[in-house]
């Protein structure tokens, strides 16, 4: 995996691809696909600018699940996420606000390239700091999002065919088609990559039997400061939605008060840090709603509406 | 309705048996044209083979199963899978193909994947040193003799998994498998079952599940009908052949039938409707209600040695036999009409055909028929009826006829006596339908022997069982069960439950946080319980929805947490199993607090409430049924003591049947329940024929009314038994080939069919029998009033 770097950095050799592809594009349609870049730096791109930008990030984040037709329930909780050293290793740190009864519970992941990942939970009631050895491609807290949906899959892990390009809600996109190397619960998965951004605007997850099984979307893309340097812009899928179509159920997550490069060391993501986070490590809103107690109705209802 | 009459000179309006005696030709070419033009929207046939279908799905029942299957993300249908070995599961070879199997399953096309459930799928939780494992419960088959014991270990001390997955001797694992909404779980047991085929070794493997048997029930029907309607035919054409010993007439007898049932399908299919279940029954209802022409037959073998000429032989026939004809073919089609006004919109729709094929019958009986007596060639095939009949008269009237006069005898001599006899069988057939249980099993639609049967005895013996149903706990107050009180309130409801026979295994929420407190607090087993803290149940739930998969705790309690659902595992899929449950939750709603409240859903209460609307359907219909019948009885003789008098054998029979069906510990069921229904329409036929031939003969007798006195061979006597005779020979014929057709069904592999054949079977033979003995002694009874009847006429 490559050094994880700011998207920023890509902008402009991602631009005279675009322009050199459309070319080719027009020239020679039945040969689109050779014309492409490869599909794996697409991929590779797009694996940065989604989960590796800027060095460090924080947000709110609201997460709702639900059935067909239901309004689901709603878990608040904090992100915190520093990028170690460069070969694409990170840490996250998730604190739980809502609901009241998990609101003080909080899960770390460390990232690992070559190693599988490592996370811990902490438990209030039994006060103990547990660690939790999960496949990745399980259930994120109950949610449709697996494990590997939120800190990302390894993109050797794949092989990666650009099929088309197309335009996805007004938005030019590479269409990339991507089969497993080793047999997993999937057979294949098509991204749709934002040309502009490298952000992933859609994802469908095909089952074992060649169904569509699970369709992420991403939504609402906005332009995130960075803390150190305002004028240091980092695009960000602000809302997305994982569907399980077989049960209708879905989850979407939400971010808000996101930014980047906050103050942050490797050494903060910690046991210890895990049942006492340190309050300015927190978005203000989280702060006050993790200092409010168990029932905080005012944050929630501003969260609901983002 | 006036009697067509050949001797009247001027007809007074149009008479079609005239007409077609008139223009034969003609008519066999109208009626072809027609059978032909019935044949076109036949290629558009749809079937519905789904029994579940029966109930409309905007029942109750169904769309209160949608919305809790929604709530849940439960699917309405599972397999369940079972691998035995005596020896034990847990070695490398068995664990080997238990992981085959279910990888091979998941793969399979109306399989809900990411739901199945085998030790393949199962996440397990497990804390050893301060470290959460959450992992699938064998992600590979083990190999080594360690990791076997920890599988082991893993399996046995998780109440979750005891029953569920693994039985307590540890030679019996389920794999159970849901199925998409619409998959045909016939067509995926065969799918599995050929992968199981693949496996070789000492294990025994099962298919079981309601799918399969309905799906199964629904297929096998179907073929059934297709090998039985050809079967059923061949058997009558030999039947007939054998008493009238003229193939011509045989074939003409089995073409009207054929006609019947091409015209009548052939409507169903234009007009848009499926073929379900029930539909697809009538071919052989149809062939056996056509059985009624062989009145005609019958009485034109003797009519042909009594008249002159053919001509008037046919119409001579038709004179004497048209009004209980005609009126039998009304009484069937009201006793089947009844099926019209029915909730089950498949028994409307197999009403709607049958009542429609007795009609073009009884237009065939009028046009179709006298057409061929006309046509059939004279000195060959109709003189060799003729002459056989005349060669055996001796002998084959002596025998049958002799037979006839002597039941015939017995009541009209000694009538008391049989009335005495007939009411002492009443009596103790009475006391037996006092016995009668009421129940419905799918499963048990399948011989013990079947596979089916086995499958779902091996795996109800070892397991939790293979029958689901839910029970839906609710609650308006926010967050509810999340509370220590509801979930001791639904751990004390599964305890009830658990006492049920019944009842194999139950899981609901308060299980998943037992668990996960336990295995918070190091795996010690007396942390088992639910915490007294509210935080603490959301701590765990927290915990559980992060170790499961994501369905697994929306199968258990919905996003607010105001519905919990406790799934019950039934070792039986009787309908009483359900009512069981619902009596004891009933019981547990006394002690439980009042804010939560409990209703039922699942495939077994779907069940039992299909069971009950059916059965209660089919209990209105089956009294309909009797008083339209009545009605057309009443109608028939212009007299309500004749039609008193004519329902009587009907229903005796109706009573000894169900007498034989309490005494015998038979339980009655649907087949059963729609049995009774549409047997009154067929069975008053004899009765009808029987008393309206009478009354013609003593009247054609004259003389003083009947009872002018009991000795001596007097008018009433001897019409009774020339009655008995002759068209009591026809009445026989015709019971004789109603058996015959349905005796077909007691080969059936399906135990319904083997009901179905057995109790028309012997309704048609008795019904017949009690007509001879019975209404001869309730005229002789009865004399001076039911005379006055007659005369009137």
């Amino acid at each position: 995996m490559r050094a994880p770097s700011s998207i920023v950095s890509h902008r402009i050799p991602l631009a005279s691809f675009g322009v050199a592809l459309c070319l080719v594009a027009s020239v020679l349609p039945g040969l689109r696909a050779f014309g492409a870049e490869p599909a794996v730096d697409i991929m590779t791109r797009m694996n940065q600018a989604y989960y590796y930008p800027g060095t460090s990030f924080r947000t709110t984040v609201l997460m709702t699940m639900g059935g067909p037709g239901t309004a689901g329930r709603e878990r608040v909780m904090s992100m915190l996420r520093i990028n170690v050293g460069d070969a694409g290793e990170q840490k996250y740190l998730l604190y739980f606000h809502k609901p009241g009864d998990v609101r003080r519970m909080s899960c770390m992941v460390w990232k690992h390239v070559d190693l599988p990942d490592e996370r811990w939970m902490f438990v209030p009631i039994t006060g103990q700091v547990v660690k939790v050895l999960a496949p990745e491609r399980s259930s994120f807290i109950g949610s449709d999002f697996m494990r590997e949906d939120l800190s990302g899959r390894d993109v050797d892990a794949d092989n990666h065919t650009v099929l088309r390009q197309e335009k996805l809600d007004g938005r030019d996109c590479w269409v990339v088609e991507s089969v497993p190397k080793k047999p997993a619960d999937f057979t294949r998965y098509v991204t749709w990559v934002d040309r502009e951004t490298s952000l992933p605007l859609k994802q469908e997850y095909y089952d074992i039997r060649g169904k569509l099984a699970r369709v992420f979307t991403g939504g609402r893309i906005e332009r995130v400061a960075s803390e150190k340097n305002p004028a240091v812009l980092y695009p960000t899928v602000m809302d997305r939605t994982m569907r399980t179509l077989t049960s209708g159920r879905w989850t979407r997550v939400v971010f808000q008060d996101a930014s980047y490069d906050p103050e942050l060391k490797p050494g903060d993501f910690s046991q210890e840090h895990m049942r006492t986070p340190i309050g300015n490590w927190l978005p203000e809103r989280a702060q006050r709603q993790a200092s409010a107690g168990a029932k905080a109705p005012v944050a929630t209802a501003e969260a609901r509406r983002p | 309705m006036p009697n067509p009459s050949p001797a009247s000179p001027a007809p007074p309006r149009f008479s079609l048996v005239r007409w077609s005696v008139d223009h034969p030709k003609t008519v066999l070419l109208v009626t072809a044209l027609v059978t032909l033009l019935a044949l076109i929207p036949l290629p558009r046939i749809r079937t519905d083979t789904n029994p579940k279908n029966m109930l409309p799905p905007e029942a109750p029942v169904r769309v209160r199963n949608a919305e809790v299957e929604r709530t849940f993300v439960l699917e309405e249908d599972m397999i369940v899978v079972g691998i035995r070995n005596e020896a034990g599961i847990l070695n490398a070879g068995t664990l080997g193909k238990i992981y085959r199997i279910t990888e091979a399953i998941l793969r399979l096309p109306g399989v809900v994947s990411q739901d199945v459930t085998s030790f393949v799928t199962i996440t397990n939780v497990a804390t050893e040193a301060g470290t959460v494992h959450v992992e699938p419960l064998m992600p590979e088959p083990p190999t080594s003799p360690s990791e076997i014991a920890a599988l082991r270990a893993k399996l046995f001390t998780n109440p979750l998994l005891l029953d569920r997955i693994v039985s307590r001797d540890g030679k019996m694992t389920a794999i159970y498998v849901p199925l998409e909404t619409g998959a045909n779980g016939k067509v995926i047991a065969d799918q599995i079952r050929s992968i199981l085929r693949g496996e070789r070794g000492t294990e025994r493997f099962y298919v079981a599940g309601d799918p399969v048997a309905r799906d199964t029930f629904g297929a096998e029907m179907f073929r059934l009908m297709a090998v039985f309607s050809p079967i059923a035919a061949l058997v009558m054409f030999l039947a007939i052949y054998l008493m009238f010993r003229s193939f011509r007439l045989a074939g003409a007898m089995l073409a009207v039938a054929m006609v019947a049932i091409l015209w009548s399908i052939g409507a169903l299919v234009a007009l848009g409707f499926p073929v379900h279940i029930m539909a697809s029954m009538s071919p052989v209802f149809l062939m056996a209600i056509a059985t009624d022409s062989i009145h005609i037959f019958n009485e034109f073998s003797f009519r042909r040695r009594e008249a002159s000429g053919r001509r008037e032989a046919v119409l001579a026939t038709m004179d004497a036999v048209s009004r209980p004809v005609r009126y039998t073919a009304l009484a069937t089609a009201a006793g089947f009409a009844v099926l019209l006004f029915m909730s089950i919109v498949p028994v409307r729709i197999f009403g709607g055909v049958i009542v429609l094929g007795t009609l073009v019958l009884r237009l065939l009986s009028f046009s179709f028929i006298p057409a061929v007596l006309m046509l059939l060639p004279d000195d060959r095939a109709a003189g060799a009826a003729r002459d056989s009949e005349e060669r055996r008269a001796g002998e084959r009237t002596g025998m049958l006829g002799r037979i006839l006069r002597a039941l015939a005898g017995a009541g009209t001599r000694h009538p008391r006596a049989t009335i005495a006899a007939v009411l002492a069988v009443i009596v103790v057939a009475a006391i037996g339908m006092t016995k009668i249980v009421v129940n419905n099993n799918m499963i048990g639609w399948f011989k013990p022997s079947s596979e089916l049967r086995q499958a779902d005895r091996a795996v109800n013996a070892a397991l939790g069982g293979t029958s689901v149903a839910y029970i839906v706990a609710t609650s308006d107050r926010p967050e509810a069960f999340k509370s220590p009180e509801a979930l001791h309130a639904l751990e004390r409801l599964q305890a009830r439950l658990s006492r049920l026979p019944v009842v194999g295994k139950t899981v609901s929420v308060a299980d998943y946080v037992k668990r996960i407190n336990r295995e918070l607090h190091n795996d010690d087993p007396r942390m088992e319980t639910i915490p007294d803290d509210p935080e603490a149940v959301g701590q765990c739930l927290f915990l559980f929805s992060s170790s499961a998969r994501s369905t697994d705790l929306a199968n258990i309690i919905d996003d607010t947490y105001q519905k919990a659902n406790v799934q019950i595992q039934l070792k039986t899929w009787d309908a009483s199993a359900m009512s069981e449950v619902l009596r004891a939750v009933d019981d547990f709603r006394r002690t439980a607090p009042p804010w939560i409240s409990f209703f039922p859903a699942g495939i077994a209460y779907f069940n039992l409430v299909w069971n009950d609307v059916v059965l209660g359907d089919m209990i209105r219909g089956f009294a309909l049924a009797l008083v339209a019948v009545f009605l057309i009885l009443a109608l028939n003789f212009r007299s309500i003591r004749w039609a008193v008098v004519g329902s009587m054998p009907l229903l005796v029979t109706i009573v000894v049947i169900y007498g034989v069906v309490g005494w015998t510990g038979k339980q009655f069921d649907m087949p059963i329940a729609v049995l009774s229904c549409l047997s009154l329409g067929m069975a008053v036929d004899f009765s009808i024929h029987f008393i309206g031939r009478f009354q013609q003969r003593r009247t054609e007798m004259g003389g003083e009314p009947a009872g002018a006195g009991r000795s001596g061979p007097d008018a009433t006597a001897e019409a009774l038994l020339w009655t008995a005779e002759r068209p009591g020979r026809g009445i026989v014929r015709n019971a004789i080939l109603f058996a015959a057709a349905f005796s077909v069904m007691l080969f059936a592999p399906l135990t319904p069919y083997v009901t179905v054949g057995a109790f028309i079977v012997a309704m048609m033979l008795l019904s017949a029998l009690l007509t001879l003995l019975l209404v001869p002694a309730l005229i002789r009874i009865f004399p001076g009033s039911l005379a006055r009847g007659a005369v009137s006429r």
